[in-house]
């Protein structure tokens, strides 16, 4: 079933629309790009980037109308899956894709008891009986770091502060022993000392399980903890892709470069001044047919407002999508490299 | 940009205790004291629970003190006086959080912006349709966002917009709580300039709320830790980050990733042992000596108060206290 | 060679910077809409909402025009053309003493829909201004009136009204008295639970903040987020107060002789069901189309106005 390819999920050329009143909002616009196994992948952009619906479009979570997968290819383990239908994609999802979300509170049955919740999900997929199924929950709830996992188990989720109940939407993510983990934004919604915590878990069950992460977030500093690989999204597009040392110190995209030198640092000099991008994120309704970043961008040319720029390869697994590489942009891809080169933030030490 | 030594505000054992369903006491805010000098920015942080929106809304008097005392410009805030509230509500002003929800949807971008002038009978109607373009300009947006509703604007330019209202008034001083946390990181840098810019230009006075560490540092003068109810560190952004002198920060620092791959590599985050405690049963003693790792007997017992360990620097920590310098 | 030229300096052009627009980077596209605008539209994509207002539209103009189209009033009685059916020159025939039906039914209908839409606009009125003080005031202002809604809710509304019609005596004023002083429960209750929600809105703290007193944030606050649901209340309210002056009519106790109404039309044409059944079904038939118009329209209000179901 599965051929030996080093990537768990291939996605090409991936589009989905949503069809609303006001038009069609183009959510995701021709997307490509590889996980491989037992990878952490940071998918990093603002909001309207499109990375939430792109990563819910790939088993098709989203209700459809009013979303749209207009087109594209997405190869799982080897398998082409973008065209199956809900009931060929049910046995993907929570078996072989598993996802953690923002809120666990939503994703949580209030009325339930967890350790119900957990063993209904380990019963539909597999084949053990109540008994056994029981004891992978506490197993599983042990892995997490759950203090006590017999007793609670038997509790509610209102009994669990907002750190432990993502810990428990985790444990049920990783009941079927996922391949691939897409965690949308999981800390987000934590305060950071829980924050460090659930990172450390996701690092752990990666490293134990060799199971792959997407990981979707806006925090440039959970990338630099976390990741692998790195890309980088705005307005629908896949902007910039690459190793997480090449984008931190190497970024070669005006909005990469922006959004590094925007965050600021707990270990830098207070009195450099934070960059900041002029402007909002584009409505996609009517996206422009360019570079979706160019009315935002200081060195946008009239070709960026025209025409969508090609990919280039800047350096191994290192991708672009910029016209500032083109030989004709050269002084001001010449400008763009001086303005950067000096903004090597100071580090106190 | 020297701060005039007055002090614009003189908080002063200032407690907020909420009485809750059967017999229960929630101190939110306990024991607090600090300054803020005109012209200052001070920043706030703690996490989720730890009272410094309760702070911040008892300041503003959205919330009535339990009790203590706070000046304002040296005058003593004395809510039985309607008058000098109805000033106060004026000079002090607060931005809130929610972008989504702190502007009326049904109401126009004009409409909000002048409330506070009508409120206060500041000019006539033309003066004030022409203080609101002003105000638009001044916050980065135009005119041609004055008849529009909250929600046809992006969370930043929402923002933006609460900013506009607060500084419609002329204020002195303003209680930022928590304005940037549900933007965008871009959108973030773009409204914490903004405030910095304005800071200048019309002579502010800030406290800045939130929970990002990161960010509270790069905008504040000096920097306070709360933690369930107390504060437990005051310092300067420097200070803070080079030398904090109570565990609690020091765990927070440990926790607060950086964005630069090669330092998060080498780092090694603490683990506190326990989970943060409700706020509403306080053990006895230091509230954070069950999760520190430094704790001896005498914190189980003892409450050690907010004290100037160094120059400008004050730590509420047993510990941190032996390392005062000898009179 | 002159084409490379040109072609080359086409290119060149293509790369020239550009930069920031700032006007695009912050300009909005969609075309500024109110909430009322929005929910029109949202209305209008209600198939059965709008031919309830069809409906309606077309039941109020009959109401009121329609006795005008015809020569007769509704009150004389011509014996000679007495218990004639429908036909040219009396389009729904005549009753037993010669009057004409089209005249009785479409008159009736004015009284019914005006008693019904009067008769809503009060009990809003007063429920409105118990329900904020409630809402706002709070503490015992609160403890009271509510005692007051749930003693009255208790008892069924019928009761209720027609106890305060022996008390008023029968008639249009006294119709309205009386539903008016016991249908305001609904409103009130509906009113004080917007009031406790949006007490807690952001956007209230935000004027309490700026200094804004009571009157205020009620008046430019609260009640354009309530009145949504207070027009979807109101519209629900209409066709109650219809029925209920039928029912009372019908019982004998509302409008009487020589006034004429729907529920009285009923109860006359009751008694001559196995005779003369067109007298029973005229009226019938229209209160049912103005009450089900009335629903569809309150249904397809509600989801029109919903906030959340916005964009």
């Amino acid at each position: 079933m599965s051929t030996m390819t080093n990537n768990i999920l291939e996605i090409k050329d991936f589009t989905v629309s949503f069809d609303t009143y006001a038009g069609e909002v183009q959510a995701v616009r021709s997307v490509s790009f590889e996980v491989a196994r037992s990878e952490i992948i940071a998918i990093v952009g603002e909001s309207g980037s499109g990375k939430s619906v792109m990563t819910q479009s790939i088993v098709k979570l989203l209700p459809s109308p009013p979303a749209r997968i207009k087109r594209g290819s997405v190869i799982y383990d080897g398998e082409e899956i973008s065209s199956y239908n809900f009931n060929q994609l049910r046995s993907i999802k929570g078996r072989e894709i598993a996802y953690i979300f923002q809120d666990p509170m939503t994703s949580l049955n209030p009325t339930i008891k967890i350790g119900n919740q957990i063993t209904e999900g380990i019963l539909a997929h597999s084949k053990l009986d109540r008994k056994k199924a029981s004891e992978k929950a506490v197993e599983l709830l042990r892995n997490v770091g759950i203090p006590n996992p017999q007793r609670r188990m038997e509790q509610y989720p209102h009994e669990f502060s907002g750190g432990m109940r993502q810990r428990v939407m985790i444990a049920i993510a990783i009941a079927m022993d996922p391949k691939l983990l897409v965690a949308d934004e999981p800390t987000t919604a934590l305060d950071v000392t829980t924050q460090s915590q659930i990172l450390g878990i996701l690092k752990d069950i990666n490293q134990k399980l060799g199971m792959a992460i997407i990981l979707i977030t806006h925090d440039m500093g959970i990338v630099a903890n976390m990741a692998q690989r790195v890309v980088v999204m705005y307005g629908g597009k896949i902007v910039e892709t690459g190793g997480v040392m090449e984008i931190f110190e190497n970024a070669q995209h005006p909005y990469t470069r922006s959004l590094l030198a925007s965050v600021p640092r707990l270990d830098a000099d207070s009195t450099r001044p934070l960059e900041y991008i002029l402007g909002s994120p584009p409505d996609m309704i009517e996206p422009p047919a360019g570079c979706p970043f160019a009315p935002r961008c200081r060195f946008s040319m009239k070709i960026c407002v025209q025409r969508m720029p090609e990919m280039s390869e800047t350096g191994p697994g290192h991708r672009l999508y910029c016209h500032l590489l083109d030989e004709r942009a050269s002084a001001h891809r010449q400008r763009f490299i001086e303005e950067y080169s000096d903004a090597r933030l100071e580090v106190l030490e | 940009m020297m701060p005039n030594s007055e002090n614009i505000l003189e908080v002063s054992h200032l407690s907020k205790y909420f009485e809750l369903k059967g017999g229960l006491t929630l101190k939110a805010v306990d024991d607090v004291s600090f300054e803020i000098a005109r012209g200052q920015i001070m920043g706030l942080v703690g996490e989720s629970g730890c009272g410094k929106t309760t702070l911040g809304r008892t300041i503003k008097h959205l919330y009535l003190p339990t009790s203590g005392s706070i000046k304002f410009n040296g005058v003593q805030i004395d809510p039985q006086d309607k008058a000098y509230m109805k000033g106060f509500a004026r000079h002090a002003q607060m931005i809130f959080q929610d972008p989504y929800s702190s502007l009326d949807p049904r109401m126009t971008v004009a409409e909000i912006i002048s409330e506070g002038m009508e409120i206060h009978n500041m000019g006539t109607v033309l003066e004030r349709r022409n203080r609101v373009i002003e105000l638009l300009e001044l916050v980065g947006l135009s005119q041609e966002h004055a008849n529009r509703f909250p929600s046809e604007f992006s969370g930043g330019q929402r923002q933006r917009v609460g900013i506009a209202r607060a500084l419609a008034v002329n204020p002195e001083f303003i209680v930022c709580d928590e304005p940037i946390s549900a933007l965008d990181v871009s959108i973030q840098a773009q409204i914490v300039n903004l405030f910095k810019e304005l800071r200048q230009k019309l002579n502010l006075t800030y406290l800045f709320i939130a929970h990002d560490l990161s960010m509270v540092k790069y905008i504040s003068d000096k920097v306070a830790v709360m933690y369930l109810g107390k504060i437990v560190e005051i310092s300067n952004s420097r200070e803070i980050y080079k030398n904090p002198l109570h565990p609690y920060t020091e765990f927070l620092l440990s926790s607060i990733p950086i964005p630069n791959p090669r330092i998060e590599a080498s780092r090694k985050h603490i683990v506190a042992g326990a989970e943060m405690p409700s706020p509403i049963n306080l053990p006895k003693g230091c509230s954070f000596a069950p999760r520190c790792k430094y704790a001896f007997k005498a914190c189980l017992t003892d409450t050690p108060r907010l004290v100037e360990i160094e120059s400008g620097h004050f730590a509420a920590c047993s510990l941190a206290a032996t390392k005062k310098p000898p009179e | 060679m002159q084409n490379d030229a040109v072609g080359q300096m086409l290119d060149a052009e293509l790369f020239t910077l550009v930069g920031v627009k700032p006007d695009e980077a912050d300009h909005i596209k969609r075309k500024s809409q109110t909430y009322f605008q929005d929910a029109a539209r949202r209305f209008r994509q209600n198939t059965p909402s709008v031919i309830g207002m069809i409906f309606l539209a077309a039941l109020v103009v009959f109401a009121f025009f329609g006795p005008l189209l015809v020569k007769y009033n509704y009150n004389t009685a011509d014996l000679a053309a007495a218990n004639s059916d429908p036909s040219a020159a009396h389009w729904f025939g005549t009753d037993e003493l010669g009057r004409d039906m089209w005249a009785r039914v479409w008159t009736g209908g004015r009284i019914s829909i005006l008693i019904g839409i009067i008769a809503a606009l009060l009990q809003a009125t007063i429920g409105i201004i118990l329900g904020s003080l409630a809402g706002f005031v709070g503490g015992k202002v609160d403890e009271f009136i509510m005692r007051v809604v749930e003693f009255l809710m208790a008892f069924p509304y019928l009761v209720w009204v027609t106890l305060m019609m022996m008390v008023t005596g029968s008639g249009i004023l006294p119709m309205i008295m009386a539903l008016t002083l016991t249908g305001w429960l609904s409103m009130a209750r509906l009113v004080r639970g917007q009031i406790l929600a949006l007490k807690n809105e952001d956007y209230v703290l935000a004027a309490l903040s700026l200094g804004a007193g009571t009157r205020r944030i009620i008046l430019r606050h609260m009640i354009p987020n309530m009145l949504g649901v207070i027009i979807v209340n109101m519209t629900f309210a209409i066709p109650n107060a219809i029925f209920s002056e039928a029912f009372l009519s019908f019982i004998g106790i509302g409008i009487k002789s020589p006034e004429t109404s729907w529920g009285l039309l009923v109860s006359i044409g009751m008694k001559q069901i196995y005779t003369y059944p067109l007298r029973l079904f005229l009226p019938s038939i229209f209160i049912s189309l103005t009450m089900l118009s009335l629903q569809l329209i309150g249904d397809g209000l509600r989801d029109a106005l919903d906030p959340k179901l916005r964009h």
